[in-house]
């Protein structure tokens, strides 16, 4: 019974949840580079490009899915290689800003190469190859995989980039190289949520990965936090659900959430993952400072404990 | 050809009124607005309800309109970016929070325009600013074009000469490079922040009210491109630079007009894109900002 009621759940709420995981991807390429302290949003031009080359692959072309979505990531990660070659030089907003203009050029492209695109109308028919599942599951594998990188030598070095460049390349890290991997990294997360779009909604339009979508991820990754993948996860789905369930209340629904996003951006510097840790912080340092005043009068623990 | 020239003057002319806003904030706050464009709305919005609901003429109501989205400018200072800027850790995290918070603010005063006026797009009625057009050597130009041209180039020179020249520009300039230091120095930060903000406001108004009049209307969407095409002018023109971004809004039309008359004129959306690209990539400081010294 709670099985089935279970599958209903899913079934009312499928779309939601294929958004949810699409966004989830988007974001986990926003908050990779953020971490690096790349303050890029070039992947949001990479989910354009990746559906559309999925899209032309699988329509004009007659490609299956999987080869089609292979080679988005690589052209993808190609373009994000020259990209973080090309942009070297720039930091914090004037990086954002270049990844932006590169985003919208994709958007402008998109809508006058009539030939391959389909202008403005976009591409259709693409077959609807990706199901709910295998998003859940690439979601997952993707966060564990960075649950692994994080947590590894790799994430702390990142961190090291972040905070203090300078001090990085001192213990003789190549941080351009990590740069370009972040990059890298980043795009091919882009094109692979991209080419999930397409596959699950089959169609493309210009439209899809507009300055919108780039204020939506950002939104989501900085609400979430971008210290860590979970932050990302958890902005996908607050910013995903959030609005439908305001949509409901009344007339003055996304006045309300613009004003919760101010609220969020003002009170909480790490974002909803930042507030928990300190939470976690504060309440595992108040047990271990209970345990030392209980320490204090109860007899001394035997040394086989420690 | 030259009817073209004077299309681009007049869309530089508010590009330069939306832009120099936009710059001081960023240039001076390190705050990138991405309300800016709201406000901008919200005014011309403000002017429609008044030319609707009251019998005032052009003048108040373009003072009253400014005023209006100069103090919501002020209020998101008050509300969010003041304590994102004082209190959080690093500079970083204090731009992208701010970043979130323009964009929170962007998303409530849109919808509040929209929901005032059922999403259709609004036009303040003739009473307010009747147009005439005049045939000067062939070209046609209009009383509220040249009116454009003529503040906007009015505003430019006065707030480069106040930023220069006057004490308070000074102060100005002194809390954009170390707000530490000229806190210690006797500088109101706060009022001074709150202050420039006002500024930037008013001038999105000011740009708001005047377009809403020139192209005989505005709605929502409006104030995207002009935010996206002020990206432009201000990495064309150099972040906090009235000069260049004055000059950079002006080359930004030309180039645009240009594409539309003669060029792909689909591409229009490209030149600024592009501009800024292009832009980044052989000298991020802008084209007429001095080098900017940086440590490590």
């Amino acid at each position: 019974m709670p099985l089935a009621s279970l599958s209903s759940w899913f079934d009312t709420n499928e779309t939601l949840i294929q958004n949810i995981a699409i966004y989830a991807l988007l974001a986990f390429s926003i908050q990779i580079v953020l971490r690096s302290g790349l303050f890029s949003l070039a992947s949001v031009g990479m989910y354009g490009i990746g559906s559309y080359v999925v899209g032309v692959l699988t329509t004009e072309h007659g490609w299956a899915a999987v080869p089609a979505i292979l080679v988005a990531v690589v052209v993808c990660a190609v373009v994000g290689w020259l990209l973080a070659v090309l942009l070297v030089r720039l930091r914090d907003l004037y990086l954002a800003m270049a990844t932006v203009a590169f985003d919208l050029m994709v958007g402008v492209i998109a809508l006058n190469w009539k030939q391959v695109t389909g202008g403005p109308v976009g591409l259709f028919g693409i077959p609807l190859a990706v199901t709910t599942t295998t998003l859940v599951v690439t979601v997952l594998v993707i966060a564990a995989l960075l649950y692994a990188m994080e947590h590894g030598t790799m994430g702390r070095t990142m961190e090291t980039i972040r905070e203090d460049e300078a001090l990085a390349q001192s213990f003789a890290v190549d941080t351009r190289r990590y740069r370009r991997m972040a990059f890298v990294v980043s795009s091919m997360l882009g094109a692979l949520a991209g080419a999930y779009h397409a596959l699950v909604f089959n169609t493309v339009s210009p439209g899809d990965a507009g300055f919108s979508l780039i204020v939506l991820v950002l939104t989501m990754v900085i609400i979430g936090g971008y210290g860590s993948w979970i932050g990302a996860l958890i902005g996908a789905i607050l910013i995903t659900w959030l609005p439908l369930r305001l949509e409901s209340l009344s007339d003055w629904w996304y006045a309300i959430y613009g004003a919760i996003m101010i609220v969020m951006a003002t009170f909480m510097p790490g974002g909803i993952y930042g507030l928990a840790q300190q939470l976690r912080r504060r309440s595992t340092g108040l047990r271990t400072r209970r345990r030392a005043a209980r320490g204090l009068s109860a007899p001394p623990v035997s040394g086989q404990q420690v | 050809m030259a009817q073209q020239l004077v299309n681009a003057i007049v869309l530089g002319s508010v590009l330069t009124l939306f832009a120099l806003g936009l710059s001081l904030a960023w240039g001076t706050l390190d705050v990138l607005n991405l309300a800016h464009g709201a406000l901008f709305v919200f005014a011309g919005y403000l002017a429609y309800e008044l030319t609707k609901s009251t019998s005032l003429s052009f003048v108040p109501i373009l003072v009253i309109a400014m005023a209006g989205s100069g103090i919501a400018a002020v209020a998101m200072e008050l509300v969010a970016f003041r304590r994102i800027r004082t209190s959080f850790p690093n500079k970083r995290q204090a731009e992208l929070s701010m970043l979130v918070a323009s964009i929170g603010a962007s998303i409530l005063l849109n919808q509040y325009v929209a929901n005032k006026t059922d999403n259709q797009g609004f036009s303040p009625a003739d009473r307010l600013f009747t147009v005439h057009g005049y045939d000067v050597l062939g070209l046609k130009i209009t009383n509220i074009q040249i009116l454009i041209v003529v503040v906007a180039i009015a505003v430019a020179v006065a707030l480069d000469y106040a930023i220069r020249r006057s004490r308070q520009g000074r102060a100005v300039r002194a809390v954009a490079y170390d707000p530490g230091t000229a806190e210690m120095l006797g500088v109101n930060v706060n009022l001074l922040s709150a202050a420039t903000m006002f500024i930037s406001g008013a001038l999105a108004g000011l740009a708001g009210v005047l377009l809403a009049i020139n192209i005989g209307g505005e709605d929502i969407a409006t104030g995207e491109y002009y935010l996206l095409t002020a990206f432009a002018i201000l990495i064309v023109g150099g972040v906090g630079s009235i000069r260049g971004a004055l000059i950079a809004a002006y080359l930004i039309a030309i180039a645009e007009t240009a594409v539309i008359a003669y060029g792909p004129s689909e591409y229009r959306d490209g030149v600024a894109f592009l501009l800024i690209l292009m832009v980044l990539l052989v000298r991020p400081q802008g084209l007429f900002a001095r080098q900017r010294v940086q440590r490590v």
